[in-house]
């Protein structure tokens, strides 16, 4: 293997690519980057054996070949050097990286090792709108639930009905539905890992993006002619059914100024226990109370707009601030049924876009 | 299927010398065989499902000689090998799951509180509401009412303690009842201390003695009935000091109940003998007349029965414990179903008669003025016109054994002497030639009203 090519260009697919190479994993092989020459141009490829990716390069090909080259080595190699042209040589299982004055070795390992990572979409491909995902990922993806939750919860759920295409998502204390005007050809409900849609979003930024779905292989492909991400599907059977909990018959509107409520949350926030804040709405005012033995106390009032009984409730004030943090229009919109229900979370400007959140319960809440 | 599994795993064993630890972890441990169709005799396709497509590729182009080597050895057939991508069952399910409480919060309109009681093992018609109180439970039950309204802050533990049948389980079921009741999502669970000790059992024997105990320290009521069960099996105790600690910590409340106080269960351990003594402890009595009247009246409206309050003391009065009461109950509702009557004084009147341990003599029924057994003798012999001597010695006639059956009753029944005594009284007859007489006047007074207008007069000319 023999080519030549710049820096700039490797380093943003290496960087690309390092992010679906799989960091604690015990095989060694996936800890690596394929490079492999095909057709005169580089394929970058990288995978964790749940998704994986690759990124094709143009570049000047003297001699075929393909070599798997450790991740991490070739990140922090690629990323020191300067600008300008690179000539990467492979022989007998060394690759030799020269560029200006200096001129580095790395062992590799065979490149039959390598995962197969597909990269074939399908016929049957669906042109996903520009703008799809950057809602989504703005007010959608921040929710769903980490590797320690269940399993269903690390994903987004897109459920096509209709003539509209609901995207949810949720970590079991909170929920975002967003229900978007698109008519998407999906064979179903699909639900795809959070992580995979964030790096999507950041790969194709606002670019036309294509995607298909191999049911045989249970896996989704989004691409477009340089870069295809591979990705498993969950299992969507087991996704709760989110409907059900959505708030029915509010006793409590509230409407405040996002800004306002965003600072004093900020505040709150230095003075919480357990990430707990108290809210007592009252009398068009909001009392945002926050109580820690070990560092004080804070109590702010901010005006409110309030339809119904006054109530005491608490949150989890870093869901309050993702939920701030994710609308739009300069004022938001609370109802509540109770202080043990979930509150429903709207921005009034979106009228698309439902958030929910459990209060916590504390011992103020239960007497009240 | 677990055939099929078993298989599987021999398999990997073998597969399991031939590569790397990683590769193993990597390639082989999350597969497992979806289906085996057997093609002919001697072969047969194996389906193996692989978690992604990433793993099937490998394990076809790398691996495929090897599984299916270790496959014929072990089948003595020949196998084709078939990957497809499709997610372990038995993997999933062995995935701990954390709490997610917005779906599992309790959604008012869709579960009743029925299903709510079930599910936490409570039985259902246990309440506060048909709980009589008196003096013997008072004490007891404004315990209870406070922890119900209060739980895990009022008395914790709450330990109730007293004899057979005086409602302690009534009290600890409805107190839980109350609590589901009032704060809808509360983790209630209800067992026996027996149930407890056999749960531990089967964990440690299934090895999932985990999932045990996240299944009690999550609970925020533990209600554990006959709490003296426990005492003497050093593991069950261990585990449920364990236990009552974790849930006390949480806030969480518990309720005890047991035959005696702490004090005095045998063979309990110390640590938990001072931690059952940390709450209150309240005792119920037997229950008073009063109290077994209350009862009455309040199962006498549960079973629709229409009794007037006379014949409510009647019963009250001839029966000692509230089980008792029930059981008695049940009978005179089958007994005037059965005799197509209704239910009249002069049925309950044969049936307190014909009551073992009926107490008349001593609960204020009117017969105040003592007798002594020699003067019932003379009367029973007056009344059937034979010798007193007769009928202590063994003449065996038809009358005399009659009336002699007819004064082993009332010596019994009425007078309340023990068998043996009555047996020495008639000439030291043997205890069971007693108790036979006695059975047999007991079943002859529902049929016939000869018996009863005979015992009727004789007592009638006894006690006036």
């Amino acid at each position: 293997m023999q080519i030549s090519l710049l820096q700039e260009e490797l380093i943003k697919g290496i960087n690309t690519v390092y992010r679906f190479v799989s960091t604690k994993s015990q095989l060694p092989i996936l800890s690596h980057i394929l490079i492999s020459i095909e057709k005169g141009r580089i394929r970058l490829c990288g995978t964790n054996l749940e998704s994986g990716i690759n990124y094709w390069l143009g570049a000047k090909v003297e001699e075929d070949g393909q070599i798997a080259v450790p991740a991490k080595i070739l990140v922090d190699t690629i990323s020191s050097l300067k600008p300008g042209k690179i000539e990467l040589t492979e022989k007998e299982g060394i690759l030799t990286i020269s560029s200006g004055n200096s001129l580095i070795t790395i062992p590799t390992i065979p490149a039959n090792d390598f995962p197969q990572v597909d990269y074939e979409l399908s016929k049957q491909k669906i042109v996903l709108p520009k703008n799809l995902l950057e809602s989504i990922v703005h007010q959608v993806l921040f929710t769903a639930g980490g590797e320690e939750g269940r399993v269903e919860f690390t994903g987004v759920l897109f459920w096509p009905r209709d003539k509209e295409l609901v995207v949810v998502a949720t970590d079991g204390v909170r929920l975002s539905v967003k229900r978007l005007t698109t008519s998407l050809d999906l064979p179903g409900k699909m639900l795809i890992p959070a992580k995979i849609i964030g790096e999507i979003n950041k790969i194709f930024n606002n670019s036309e993006v294509k995607f298909s779905f191999d049911e045989d292989k249970n896996q989704a492909l989004f691409g477009n002619e340089d870069i295809v991400v591979v990705s498993k599907v969950l299992d969507s059977e087991k996704y709760p059914d989110f409907e059900r909990i959505i708030p029915q018959g509010v006793n409590v509107t509230i409407l405040a100024d996002k800004e306002e409520l965003q600072n004093t949350l900020k505040l709150s926030a230095i003075f919480s226990r357990d990430y707990g804040v108290r809210l007592e709405f009252a009398n068009n005012e909001c009392v945002l109370v926050s109580e820690n033995p070990q560092t004080g106390t804070q109590k702010s009032t901010i005006p409110v707009k309030l339809e119904g009984d006054s109530l005491i409730i608490s949150f989890n004030w870093r869901f309050l601030n993702d939920f701030l943090n994710s609308v739009s229009g300069s004022e938001v919109e609370f109802k509540f049924v109770n202080n043990m229900s979930p509150g429903l979370f709207i921005d009034p400007k979106d009228k698309t876009y439902t958030h929910l959140i459990m209060p916590i319960r504390t011992n103020e809440a239960e007497s009240s | 299927m677990d055939e099929q599994q078993t298989l599987w795993k021999q398999t990997l064993e073998v597969v399991k010398v031939s590569v790397s630890a990683a590769t193993f972890s990597t390639w082989f441990s999350q597969t497992f065989i979806v289906k085996i169709t057997p093609a002919a005799p001697d072969r047969q396709t194996v389906e193996i499902g692989c978690p992604s497509s990433y793993i099937s590729n490998t394990l076809e182009k790398r691996y495929f000689g090897l599984l299916q080597d270790g496959l014929n050895q072990i089948t003595k057939k020949t196998n084709n090998l078939i990957f497809i991508v499709k997610q372990n069952p038995f993997f999933a399910k062995t995935k701990t799951e954390i709490a997610s409480p917005l779906f599992n919060q309790t959604i008012p309109s869709s579960d009743h509180l029925k299903d709510r009681l079930i599910r936490a093992g409570l039985p259902i018609h246990f309440t506060f509401e048909n709980f009589a109180v008196s003096g013997s439970n008072q004490l007891a039950w404004a315990a209870a009412n406070a922890v119900a309204k209060n739980p895990g802050h009022a008395y914790n533990p709450l330990f109730i303690w007293g004899g057979v049948g005086v409602g302690k389980t009534h009290l600890a079921i409805a107190t839980a009842r109350e609590i589901i009741t009032s704060l809808n999502d509360t983790k209630v669970l209800y067992c026996t201390g027996e149930e407890f000790m056999v749960e531990i059992i089967n964990a440690i024997r299934t090895k999932t003695t985990n999932d045990f105990k996240k299944k009690y320290r999550n609970i925020e009521v533990l209600v554990i009935d006959d709490v003296q069960f426990i005492a003497g099996k050093p593991t069950v105790q261990e585990e449920f000091f364990h236990t009552f600690n974790a849930i006390q910590k949480a806030g969480s409340q518990i309720i005890m109940t047991s035959d005696m106080p702490p004090n005095d269960i045998p063979k309990l351990a110390d640590r938990l003998r001072s931690r059952f003594e940390a709450g209150l402890i309240v005792d119920i009595g037997q229950p008073d007349f009063e109290l077994l009247c209350a009862i009455l009246l309040i199962k006498v409206k549960e079973k629709e029965i229409d009794l007037p309050i006379e014949s409510i003391q009647k019963i009250a009065s001839c029966v000692d414990s509230p089980r008792a009461l029930e059981g008695f109950l049940i009978k005179l509702q089958s007994q005037s179903k059965l005799l197509n009557n209704p239910i009249t004084e002069e049925l309950i009147n044969k049936m307190t008669g014909q009551k073992e341990g009926v107490n008349n003599s001593t609960n204020g029924n009117g017969q105040s003025h003592q007798v002594s057994p020699q003067e019932v003798i003379s009367r029973v012999c007056n009344y059937f016109s034979v010798p007193k001597k007769a009928i202590i010695a063994h003449g065996r006639t038809k009358t005399l054994a009659h009336a002699r059956q007819v004064l082993m009753y009332i010596l019994r029944v009425e007078m309340k002497l023990s068998l043996e005594e009555i047996g020495h009284i008639l000439g030291d007859r043997d205890h069971t030639t007693v108790l036979y007489g006695v059975g047999k006047i007991n079943e002859l007074i529902p049929t016939s009203g000869d018996v009863e207008q005979q015992i009727l007069g004789i007592k009638k000319q006894l006690w006036g």
